[in-house]
């Protein structure tokens, strides 16, 4: 209470309850007050939140003793030999003591457990011999003693450390001050923390940081120039036309190839194919098949054909430097020629670096459509959008048709110009509404010099104007001022324009320790941040970027520490298109979809399909959060947040146009949830195969809020004897107990979800397509099996150790989704994680169980979550 | 020879003790005699990879000379008399198994200090930086393959290059041998007046930042302070290279002999490692540096053998259908790495030896196969001028800590320490007797 009445003005710290009664501010207050239920807000300011600073525990004392349960083991089995008394090997068990302190004991007991890993200890001529169960038993507790020690070793306290902006924010933060996007591919990648690319403490800075930041700041400095008009004006662009000679041409171009030395491949199947060296891979046949099958189709002559992937003219809209920032539409006029897939074909937009979109195409050649997509351009610089056709994938390529000899059967091979999309024309309309800042009128406010000597003062003013925006708030001190007019005078005097001398001088801003770095000056001991800073961070955590405007204007008015401000920030800031780079970035690297990109998807895979997959898990949180609805639907729902393309992956009717939305599932479906997500099985398969392992430890990372240990070096690999299952594979596990202590959950819940194939598509039965073969030195040699036999797949197991059985995927899902609590706490320290900038502490336990149970009092309400995380003091203090 | 890991590491401190003595001293002119600046000296290559080697990539048999190669050191088959096979070396500290440079040359407790969930220690190369490169342009130069960023940090863990500095910050790499390319040569267009220009701007804009620096230090506590450590470093760190090039600015770039290096090479192919080898062995053949390291990603040779997933997978379980793939794999690496010291052959020094005998070129990593940590594949090729014994598959009947192995290589080339990390003793089978 003590702290809450200081956070708040006196004129509000007595009433409380006005909060949702007066008028709101237009916009924001209105969906907050909606969705965060009168409940939570007297909750939030009753101020068990707001508990008092001097209540953290001290993370120093914080030793970790052993489980009970270990210390009678080890005293049982270990001390015989290991005891006071002439320790063996000079190893003395006695003298460690039963709690571990410090870094030396730490790696003391590691050593311990290293060794029982490796089988190395009780040795076999020992009298006392643990049973299997026993050193499960013991191996599994020492594990989970020393992931926490070794937490509470590293433990800062709560304290983040100063880090510098990463590659997005700096993006943002550079086109939000220059209008254009910097070439952030020049910059050092992001050092990664449990997916994360905002932990100040792992966030590396080195001479090379400096100077492609440096030199990146530099480039775009140059590339920023007079705002374009930017008039609202329709651009219509005809079609390249494939004409019948051009193709013809082609035809016996690609015949000459095969004929001559490119002959050798001529016959191979694709699978052969994708084994052949990169330059030598070259798949003539196809494209002489592509050209030949081009002439038959309606439209030929008349527009571009265009087919899934793997040719086809690319109509490209060619962002000049002429275009405008601002919101476009496209419109494309398309009919499908042939006869589409299963799934339907898709027009896809293709951005460099950017999103990729997809609408199918329903229109016959007969009757052609026209179909609208809004898109959005951020710079004046070339953003190309290349406009393909796609297609879903009718089957899983593992269980491709193959014939007698080997070779996919020919109508699979012809998948992809069975048929196509005929494009007739297109246009591109914006911008729709005039965004006229102009970064160039703002750097040069009083415009330019014809010389470059004797302007100081003048380059003084433009870059203490420059610095103020550049530096969020923050006021620019003398040295980096002077610094900057110092470059700008070495520039001029080697003879350098104005315009050119005065961008050295502003390229310093842009590498100051003020602007890459977010700073928070602080005492020694944990302080509230002052409002300047929580401007800063609240930005940065919703938006990637720095406040805008009105956040400084009410930050430096010392007004956004009122609650009734904060919450209507928060809401406008959450619902504002920037928060996308929340939804999609933070949920991106806390799913750690970036193992999507590690699956090598088969050589005849559309992999279309897989760019939406990215995508739904982000549109899902965003959903729960715009709407306010239960965190629990993460992990079982009864909708999905699909585009037309998975609804059509997905089996579900009706999802017609461009864009993500909610839709009611029928009432048989296995989907809903995370764990039922295209994305999230793909990731935990190799493409090729499902990996239990990968899959049941990210639920138990993600979901559970119990991440298993990093595995232990020095343990082998099992191999299988024979035709193995997935399931007896597994089983192997159970055997060992270096790897049984950890993995009876993991793949419990691994195999548990064993009916979704490795890309995604539920079945019944699996091919056993590995086979281990015992080698005269008694090891196994792994082969593929020809003629692959299928065994039903059972998915039942136990979760908590043997005492919770399930004997269905949905019997386990309802199983997890029982676990709430755990759930939410989870995605709390993932938030401490990518919006703190540093790992979770113990001084953060009180705060994560209030925060839970009030979750759980609005049934897990993911808005109000959000704000009552933003507005806690946990995530106010520094 | 017999050899007995001891239980009690060094601490770090008296290390560093002995460290911070030695980089007081003045430069060495006045210390050595004219004889010994006449001499050639040393140069030192470490080359590091992700993610180990399979099995089978070890000799089957325990013979000193005259081993079976087995199926993938066969592809140095020419080049067993100049190098060492060096068994049963490991990291006491490393315990994860995905990590397979990050302490490789730090030999570092990753969790050893408390508040810290992650800290490394100087590694090796930058030891030897200090005394072999206060001469030369470049003190040091690192080599990467670009990161390929898949599953977590690609097999190598945490880090820019095999470089760790005094603090344990991560040194950044070249990741590009066009790159490298224009640091030897020059980008062939800017005139030495440009340069001057250039190395004024930039030291116009370091005094700035300094500054600048200094008033935000101003603002903030001790301890807020030390969070910004990391960006004064790197201003000083630019500055030290800096003084360099002023150094040098006069002296002309030497004229390439071959083409530059394409701009796009696929991480980690052959491509890229001969294209970095060469350059490599043209850097200490020119004396632009005599310390390098290298880490190599291996995705780009996967592509190229025609495997058609990922490393992490290959060396785990899926490494058993595919024993081939990781056999061809391995060769493919060997290949390049024997082309490079062959390369080090041909070239004559002034006292007729070769390049390859006045260097030390260590190869290996931090993981053996699958998650084993144990018996590091290791080799160490050259004669460090005539200091180090080669020809030979080194055993030791307990593991022998890597740190040892690294000391001896430092003290084999003059680096004036008495110990690295956590090291105990030197090998001296590795060494010629009398040295």
């Amino acid at each position: 209470m003590r702290v809450l009445a200081s956070l708040l003005p006196p004129s509000i710290s007595g009433s409380f309850a006005w909060i949702v009664g007066p008028p709101h501010p237009p916009g924001s207050m209105n969906r907050f007050s909606q969705h965060l239920p009168a409940a939570w807000i007297s909750l939030l300011f009753a101020g068990s939140l707001f508990a008092s600073l001097g209540e953290e525990r001290d993370a120093e004392d914080a030793g970790v003793p052993l489980e009970p349960r270990a210390v009678e083991l080890i005293e049982t089995y270990c001390m015989i030999c290991h005891g006071d008394d002439d320790p063996s090997g000079g190893v003395n068990l006695d003298g460690l003591g039963h709690s571990i302190e410090n870094p030396a004991e730490a790696q003391l007991w590691q050593d311990v457990l290293d060794t029982l890993n490796t089988g190395l200890m009780p040795p076999e001529q020992s009298r006392r011999q643990p049973s299997t169960e026993e050193k499960i038993e013991l191996i599994g507790s020492l594990t989970r003693t020393l992931v926490l020690a070794r937490a509470r070793l590293a433990d800062t306290g709560g304290r983040a450390v100063a880090r510098r902006l990463n590659r997005r924010e700096y993006k943002n933060a550079i086109r939000d001050l220059l209008g254009v996007t910097p070439n952030i591919e020049r910059l050092p990648p992001d050092d990664r923390v449990n997916g994360f690319d905002t932990i100040g403490s792992d966030l590396t800075f080195s001479s090379h940081h400096l100077e492609r930041y440096f030199e990146v700041g530099r480039e775009a400095l140059g590339r920023v120039s007079a705002a374009p008009a930017g008039e609202r004006r329709v651009r219509r662009f005809d079609t390249p036309l494939l004409t019948r000679e051009a193709n013809d041409a082609q035809i016996e171009h690609y015949q000459g190839l095969i004929d001559s030395g490119q002959k050798q491949f001529a016959g191979l199947s694709p699978a052969d194919l994708v084994r052949l060296p990169a330059a030598e891979r070259v798949p003539w046949e196809e494209h002489l098949h592509i050209a030949q099958r081009t002439a038959s189709f309606p439209g030929f002559g008349e527009g571009d054909l265009i087919f899934s992937d793997r040719r086809g003219l690319t109509p490209t809209i060619p962002a000049g430097p002429r275009w405008s920032r601002g919101e476009y539409v496209l419109r494309v006029r398309v009919a499908n020629v042939g006869k589409p897939p299963e799934g339907g074909n898709y027009l896809a937009l293709h951005r460099d670096g950017g999103e990729s979109r997809f609408v199918q195409v329903r229109a016959s050649y007969d009757a052609p459509e026209v179909i609208e997509i809004p898109f959005r351009l951020d710079d004046e610089q070339s953003d190309r959008i290349v406009m393909r056709c796609r297609q879903v994938a009718k089957k899983d390529p593992t269980k491709l048709e193959r014939q007698a000899d080997g070779h996919p059967v020919p109508d699979q091979e012809l998948r992809f110009w069975q048929s196509g999309i005929w494009l007739d024309w297109y246009e591109v309309e914006g911008p729709l509404r005039a965004e006229s800042t102009d970064f160039y009128a703002e750097i040069f406010f009083d415009g330019l010099r014809s010389e470059a000597g004797g302007q100081d003062d003048y380059v003084e003013q433009i870059v203490t104007r420059f610095a103020r925006r550049a530096l969020r708030g923050g006021e620019p001190g003398e040295e980096l001022i002077q610094g900057a007019v110092e470059l700008y005078r070495v520039a001029a005097d080697a003879g350098l324009s104005f315009p050119q001398a005065t961008r050295e001088a502003l390229s310093l801003v842009l590498v100051s320790p003020s602007f890459l770095y977010m700073i928070e000056p602080g005492g020694e001991t944990r302080a509230p941040v002052s409002d300047l800073e929580l401007a800063n961070r609240l930005a940065f955590f919703l938006w990637s970027a720095p406040p805008d405007a009105a956040l400084v204007g009410l930050a430096q008015a010392n007004r956004l520490r009122d609650p009734y401000v904060l919450t209507a920030q928060i809401g406008r800031m959450l619902d504002s298109p920037r928060a996308s780079a929340f939804y999609e970035t933070f949920t991106h690297q806390w799913l750690e979809l970036e193992r999507l990109e590690g699956v090598i998807l088969p050589f005849d895979y559309d992999d279309a399909l897989m760019h939406s997959a990215a995508r739904e898990p982000a549109e899902l949180f965003a959903h729960l959060v715009r709407t306010g609805e239960s965190l629990t639907n993460l992990v079982e729902s009864e909708f999905v947040v699909v585009d037309s393309m998975l609804a059509s992956f997905y089996g579900i009717e009706g999802v017609q146009g461009d864009g993500f939305r909610a839709v009611t599932l029928p009432g048989d479906s296995e989907r809903g949830g995370l764990l039922s997500q295209l994305a999230v099985l793909a990731m935990g398969g190799d493409g090729k195969r499902t990996l239990p392992v990968h899959r049941g430890a990210w639920v138990m990372r993600k979901l559970l809020d119990d991440p298993p240990a990093p595995p232990p070096p020095n343990v082998p690999a099992l191999h299988p004897d024979g035709v193995a299952s997935a399931r007896e594979m597994m089983e192997r596990h159970r055997a060992d107990p270096a790897c049984a202590s950890c993995h009876q959950t993991m793949d419990a819940i691994g195999l548990g979800m064993e009916n979704f194939g490795p890309l995604g598509r539920w079945r019944d039965t699996e091919a056993l397509t590995l086979r281990a073969v015992k080698t005269p030195k008694g090891r196994y040699q792994m082969y593929e099996v020809e003629d692959p036999p299928e065994v039903a797949i059972d998915p039942s197991g136990h979760l908590d150790r043997g005492a919770t059985p399930f004997t269905t995927y949905r019997e386990l899902r309802s199983l997890l989704a029982d676990r709430n609590d755990a759930l939410v706490r989870g995605l709390a320290k993932a938030l401490i994680h990518y919006g703190m900038g540093r790992r979770p502490s113990i001084v953060d336990d009180p705060f994560l169980d209030d925060l839970v149970e009030r979750s759980r009092a609005s049934d897990h309400d993911a808005r109000a979550f959000l704000i009552e995380f933003l507005m806690s003091e946990t995530f106010r203090t520094k | 020879m017999m050899s007995r890991a001891e239980p009690t590491p060094i601490p770090r401190r008296t290390f560093l003790r002995g460290a911070t003595g030695v980089l007081a001293l003045p430069l060495l002119e006045s210390l050595v005699g004219a004889r010994a600046i006449e001499a050639i000296r040393p140069r030192m290559v470490w080359v590091g990879f992700n993610f180990g080697v399979t099995r089978g990539w070890y000799p089957q048999d325990k013979k000193r000379k005259g081993f079976d190669p087995g199926p993938a050191l066969k592809a140095l088959e020419s080049h067993l008399p100049d190098l060492s096979l060096v068994r049963d070396t490991y990291n006491p500290r490393g315990t994860n198994p995905h990590y397979g440079t990050t302490t490789f040359l730090t030999c570092a407790d990753l969790y050893g200090t408390p508040g810290r969930a992650f800290h490394n220690t100087v590694s090796c190369d930058q030891i030897a930086a200090q005394h072999l490169g206060a001469d030369t342009r470049y003190a040091s130069l690192q080599l990467s393959s670009p990161s390929t960023c898949i599953q977590g940090s690609g097999g190598w863990g945490p880090g820019l290059s095999l470089a760790w500095n005094e603090r344990g910050y991560p040194v950044p790499a070249i990741t590009r041998p066009i790159d490298l390319f224009q640091r030897l040569f020059g980008d062939g267009k800017t005139t030495v007046a440009e340069r001057r220009f250039e190395l004024r701007r930039k030291k116009s804009m370091l005094d700035s930042l300094a500054s600048e620096l200094r008033r935000v230090e101003g603002t903030l506590t001790r301890e807020d302070r030390e969070k910004l450590q990391q960006y004064a470093e790197s201003i000083r760190d630019i500055e030290r290279q800096l003084a360099k090039d002023v150094d040098w600015v006069e002296h002309p770039f030497p004229e390439a002999k071959d083409a530059a290096p394409p701009v796009e090479i696929p991480s980690g192919s052959s491509a890229e490692l001969n294209a970095f080898y060469d350059l490599m062995a043209i850097a200490l053949e020119v004396g632009a540096t005599r310390v390098i390291t290298y880490r190599q990603a291996c995705e780009g040779i996967l592509k190229e053998i025609g495997y058609p997933s990922h490393s992490h997978g290959l060396n785990h379980g899926d490494g058993d259908p595919n024993l081939r793939f990781g056999t061809d794999r391995d060769r493919v690496r060997l290949l390049a790495f024997g082309r490079f010291l062959e390369r080090l052959k041909s070239i004559r020094e002034a006292d007729g030896q070769t390049l390859l005998h006045h260097s030390v070129v260590s190869f290996g990593s931090e993981i053996s196969t699958e998650h084993m940590m144990r018996d590091l594949p290791v080799l160490v090729a050259g004669q460090g001028g005539g200091t180090l014994r080669s020809g030979q598959q080194l055993r030791f009947q307990k593991s022998m800590r890597l740190s040892n192995l690294w000391l001896t290589l430092l003290r084999a080339t003059g680096c004036p320490v008495d110990s690295f990390s956590n090291s105990t003793r030197e090998l001296q089978d590795l060494l010629v007797r009398g040295q």
